[in-house]
């Protein structure tokens, strides 16, 4: 009893505290006096925890209305190969669609239940500001004005990248400087014009940006001599020059500018299915660190390593303290797989994409993707 | 011998016809033979590539992407394995058979329909009228499901080649009873009618079909409280329908102005109130005028049911450019686009050449109406 004690006293000391406030920030919404009465609230509630009322599970509009409706809506590009796209069968396969299948299986149980709207780009936030979808998953760069401004929360980033300039040959251009005057193909309302602006004033020099709608139609029209210059993220560029007609006649410049950083977007009213879509993120990384995907997820529950346990949801009630179920991981798992499944099915070494991690890869092996710990 | 004779005279004859022919039809005159030259030219140096790109180096399954590059030509291949995605788009694939036959069935009752004979005599139109309802009511079972043991199949997955004939179709049939009252309004003495019409016709027709579509799948969701959720399809099926009302009605008021107005003075005199007088005499009449620029706008409702694809609706377009996006098939474009628009193609020159025998067969009643 004395030990029980002592170990809820300690959690509700450390960890309990900030989490219980973040419960109370769905309820209130006044953001002065947020913390006092966070901090009040944290008290009250780790009191009520010495009592033996732990768990009350956290009130959440968002996760209520997609448990009611059945089904989670997902925004995605309708042709984007490697991120969303229809197979032969009609169904939707890609690096953001499983990141939707994945929260879906956290929060239904069935990754079945997404509802995947197509949408560009420049529908995607007025369609995630009106509820008609519940996450955008659209490789949106993560920029502050959005995260503030516009009242948008960003999930990982799940997609680490910079900006790269393919030309045509014929252009003679080798270095970045070359550019100057050089029409340049950009997607209307993406953060690509201005990247490209802010690179090009302090240098003084200029282009011609070249407004198109989609990334299919801005590579047509490059391909087709209409601007010299387009811009990706250089794993794109590579892509997308390997399917080209004449893949010789256009260089892909050494040099890349701008950080570019996507990931999923949700709007950031509700931060309880906030903090279940970064999660949600965090466990398809946590699965690849601990070497669990879809084939060994079953076997790994036998695992003996706290890490695992705690992982998989057999100990710690990690899950239901998000609002979910404590086994959530294992039936994102076992949709999707774990992060690297993602990445080499719908970009990588098994794709016809063929990207390799660079950046992507996990923080162990000296790239950018981590994972907070699951205690 | 003599036979011999006469075959060849005959022979001799045949040619000089084909030559006259030629030469009347096409070297009369410097232009012509201008025309002529530049046009055959256009054929040999297009033709043989054309089919070499068809035929000669053409691929087809089981050819890879890199197989349909080295060949050079048409990628058949691309289109065997994509075809079902092209006119089904994300119906669910082990039901797609459900969507196929609904479409069949609905194909092969406008084309009985289509056959004036079926109409004449009330027991045949009555026959008609049943056969509508079986197979509107057998497409209504077919494609949502959720009866008779079949899987339910939601609104949103529609897509392709059932979801553009099913919105062109409904569309226009809900704009053209629309366009009736808003073109009877427009001409009416009762002036807030008048002005109402008026307002309505004259503002749709200021504002672009896309802005509407956006208005009605966008902008709608904005407006009303988030609990009130109205079908995507039945918004953008609303939008359509009020967009061709408006030209319809315009369309179907240029035939009631060339209805003289003796006539309807004349229905009224033998006691036809309104609505019979508009039903039995003036519409009939306007409707006949009107043939033409109507199916023009049929058309054009056909086509620009694409349109839907910018507001997130998979129509045959729609399913044409995510077949293209595959990773597997990237970079090839043609075969899809040029699949869908032999369907285009074949719907709409179906429907104007109907249009045509229809407009020869009511000129035809009309001169015997007049003579008699």
């Amino acid at each position: 009893m004395i030990l029980n004690n002592e170990l809820v006293d300690a959690s509700s000391t450390d960890d309990a505290k900030p989490k219980e406030s973040k419960v109370i920030d769905a309820q209130v919404t006044q953001p002065l006096n947020r913390y006092l009465r966070g901090l009040t609230w944290g008290f009250a509630l780790a009191a009520a925890a010495l009592l033996g009322h732990a768990h009350a599970q956290p009130k959440s509009v968002a996760l209520d209305t997609i448990k009611q409706r059945g089904n989670l809506k997902c925004g995605v590009y309708e042709n984007s190969p490697g991120l969303a796209a229809l197979n032969d069968k009609g169904e939707w396969v890609g690096f953001d669609v499983d990141y939707c299948r994945a929260l879906t299986a956290a929060i239904l149980g069935d990754a079945k239940k997404t509802q995947f709207v197509k949408l560009t780009f420049a529908q995607s936030m007025p369609a995630l500001r009106s509820g008609e979808i519940d996450v955008a998953a659209m490789a949106i760069t993560y920029t502050s004005l959005r995260d503030t401004e516009l009242g948008f929360d960003f999930v990982g980033p799940t997609l680490y990248s910079g900006h790269g300039f393919m030309v045509h040959k014929r252009t003679g251009a080798i270095n970045l400087s070359d550019l100057n005057g050089a029409s340049i193909c950009v997607i209307a309302g993406a953060a690509t014009e201005s990247l490209i602006a802010d690179y090009f004033r302090p240098r003084n020099m200029t282009f011609k940006p070249v407004a198109v709608e989609g990334s299919t139609q801005m590579m047509s029209m490059y391909e087709d001599g209409r601007c010299d210059v387009v811009t990706l993220e250089p794993p794109f560029l590579a892509m997308r020059r390997a399917r080209m007609k004449a893949p010789d006649d256009h260089i892909i410049l050494n040099e890349t500018f701008a950080k570019s950083h996507m990931g999923p977007v949700i709007r950031e009213d509700d931060r309880v299915f906030s903090n279940v879509a970064r999660w949600v993120h965090y466990a398809l990384v946590t699965a690849e660190e601990l070497g669990i995907d879809a084939s060994n997820v079953d076997t790994m529950k036998e695992s003996k390593n706290p890490d695992v346990r705690r992982f998989l949801g057999l100990e710690g009630g990690i899950g239901s303290k998000m609002g979910l179920t404590d086994d959530f991981t294992v039936n994102v798992i076992k949709a999707v797989g774990n992060y690297g499944d993602i990445w080499d099915r719908n970009i990588g070494l098994k794709s016809p994409g063929m990207l390799p991690r660079g950046m992507n890869a996990l923080a162990r092996d000296g790239g950018l993707q981590w994972a907070p710990n699951w205690r | 011998m003599k036979a011999d004779l006469v075959r060849s005279a005959s022979a001799g004859a045949t040619a000089a016809r084909v030559l006259r022919w030629w030469h009347r039809n096409f070297f009369d005159g410097w232009i012509n033979m201008l025309l002529a030259v530049g046009g055959i030219w256009l054929l040999a140096t297009t033709l043989p590539g054309l089919w070499r790109w068809l035929v000669t180096e053409s691929s087809v399954a089981p050819a890879s992407y890199g197989d349909c590059l080295s060949a050079g030509g048409a990628c058949w291949s691309f289109l065997q394995a994509k075809w079902r995605l092209i006119l089904f788009g994300t119906y669910p694939f082990e039901e797609q058979w459900r969507a196929g036959l609904s479409t069949i069935i609905f194909l092969m009752a406008v084309v009985l329909s289509c056959i004036p004979g079926l109409w004449l005599g009330s027991t045949r139109r009555w026959f008609m009228c049943a056969l509508w309802i079986a197979v509107l009511g057998t497409v209504m079972v077919l494609m949502p499901g959720g009866m008779f043991g079949l899987p339910r199949v939601e609104h949103r997955l529609w897509a392709g080649l059932p979801l553009t004939l099913g919105f062109a179709a409904i569309g226009c049939c809900c704009a053209f009873g629309l366009a009736i009252l808003l073109a009877l309004g427009r001409r009416s003495d009762m002036r807030l009618m008048h002005w109402l019409c008026v307002g309505y016709i004259e503002f749709i027709r200021g504002v672009p079909l896309i802005s509407l579509l956006l208005l009605a799948t966008i902008l709608f969701p904005l407006l009303v409280p988030p609990e009130v959720d109205v079908d995507q399809l039945l918004r953008a099926q609303i939008a359509f329908v009020m967009f061709f009302a408006a030209y319809l009605a315009e369309a179907i008021r240029g035939g009631l102005q060339a209805v003289p107005p003796g006539q309807s003075a004349a229905a009224q005199a033998i006691g036809f109130g309104y609505w019979r007088t508009q039903i039995h005499i003036v519409l009939p009449q306007a409707l006949r005028v009107a043939l033409p620029s109507l199916v023009n706008t049929f058309i054009a409702a056909l086509k620009d049911t694409s349109l839907v694809s910018v507001v997130a609706m998979m129509d045959l377009l729609g399913t044409a450019n995510a077949a293209k996006a595959d990773p597997n098939w990237w970079g090839l474009y043609i075969e899809p686009y040029l699949f869908v628009a032999l369907i285009y193609f074949a719907l709409c020159a179906g429907m104007s050449w109907y249009a045509r025998g229809l407009e020869r067969r009511l000129a035809g009643e009309k001169k015997g109406t007049q003579r008699a």
